[in-house]
């Protein structure tokens, strides 16, 4: 199967960009095959109101914006070059997930939506990032046994679409009108 | 416009004692699987909080099996072998991740039937992992062992590999490779 992932951006309802292959990164790569690798979570304190596990990447996440135009996507980056906003970037005002159910035709989608209200980023947009908690544990059949606790990975970019590359051209943002990002990732039988 | 992709892999290896008889025939991914790698990405957590009970996910339900159908060609809405071998593999291990090079990472799962274990012709193969399966954005889960199903499937009915009759007097070993790499 193949793990692809597409940006979208509009302006108000205008369609800007169009969905847009990005690129994957090291961490996001990694996520993937480290929770495959996952064994199972236990509890290791009796008597008490306690939990333990494992976070997931929507416990945290964000798409951010940047305006660099010249630095290409390479795997091992966790940030964006220059972000729109004190670093890691202006959060958007809105953001949710939506899912689409794969059971009737093999193709299963997840759509990260941010949506920003007009005014609120400016300038020129270079790069987009997905920042999410992608798991690093790479043992077979790993496991979270603690008293009390989640497994909590940081939270970084594994996947990055860049003006750099020419996966799209520089973007001016129209500060009239909102900005909405959608970040959908398709698994897809073949 | 460059475009890149990325593909998550199985490859499946079959030997006889040492000797290859198939080397890294193409899996298809069926639905359980698919499903399980979107729910990962719209979950919160996944979760234990009764005492000293262990809540399988992914790997720990990770087994595989052989099955005798030669005819079926696999789909995505498969839950099962179609003509499963009631013989689990004798032995069944798996590597740590590895990250043989920048962009490239993999896991191997490895199933062996002893000599005279597996008879007649076998035309499918499949993996078995633990998947998660909620989709609801944010979901959390908790004291959920999740149940063991088929992610993954070979079969000869899709033309990957010719269905085989094991050497009655050799091991029989089974390598399945999920690798996520660029392509």
């Amino acid at each position: 199967m193949y793990l692809d992932g597409f940006y979208e951006v509009r302006q108000d309802d205008e369609i800007v960009l169009p969905y847009t292959h990005n690129k994957f990164l090291d961490n996001g790569m990694r996520g993937f095959i480290s929770i495959i690798a996952c064994g199972s979570v236990c509890l290791t304190c009796a008597g008490g109101s306690y939990t333990s596990g494992i976070m997931l990447p929507a416990s945290d996440w964000n798409i951010y914006l940047g305006n660099d135009t010249t630095t290409p996507t390479l795997p091992t980056m966790t940030i964006l070059t220059s972000p729109i906003g004190n670093s890691p970037g202006t959060a958007p005002n809105n953001k949710t997930i939506t899912v689409k159910d794969g059971s009737l035709n093999g193709v299963w989608n997840v759509v990260f939506t941010a949506v920003w209200n007009p005014g609120s980023i400016t300038g020129i947009i270079g790069e987009i990032g997905l920042y999410a908690r992608w798991p690093t544990n790479l043992n077979y059949k790993w496991d979270v046994s603690t008293c009390s606790s989640f497994v909590t990975p940081a939270t970084t970019m594994g996947s990055r679409l860049c003006v750099a590359d020419n996966e799209f051209t520089a973007i001016t943002i129209d500060s009239s009108k909102s900005v909405a990002v959608n970040w959908k990732l398709q698994f897809a039988f073949e | 416009m460059t475009e890149q992709r990325v593909g998550i892999r199985g490859l499946v290896t079959i030997k006889q004692d040492d000797e290859i008889v198939y080397e890294e025939v193409p899996n298809h991914w069926i639905n359980a699987g698919l499903r399980g790698l979107t729910s990962f990405m719209c979950g919160t957590y996944f979760a234990a909080s009764a005492y000293n009970t262990r809540q399988n996910c992914w790997s720990n339900g990770a087994n595989i099996k052989v099955g005798m159908d030669t005819t079926t060609a696999t789909i995505f809405s498969m839950t099962d072998l179609v003509n499963a071998n009631t013989n689990s593999p004798n032995g069944f291990s798996a590597t740590n991740v590895l990250n043989p090079t920048v962009g490239n990472w993999k896991i191997t799962y490895t199933g062996t039937w002893a000599a005279g274990i597996i008879t007649g012709a076998i035309g499918e193969i499949g993996l078995y992992l633990a998947p998660f399966t909620l989709l609801t954005y944010g979901w959390t889960e908790t004291n959920v062992s999740k149940p063991q199903a088929l992610v993954a499937r070979i079969s000869s009915a899709d033309g990957t590999f010719v269905a085989f009759v094991p050497d009655q007097e050799k091991v029989l070993t089974v390598e399945w490779s999920v690798a996520i790499s660029m392509v």
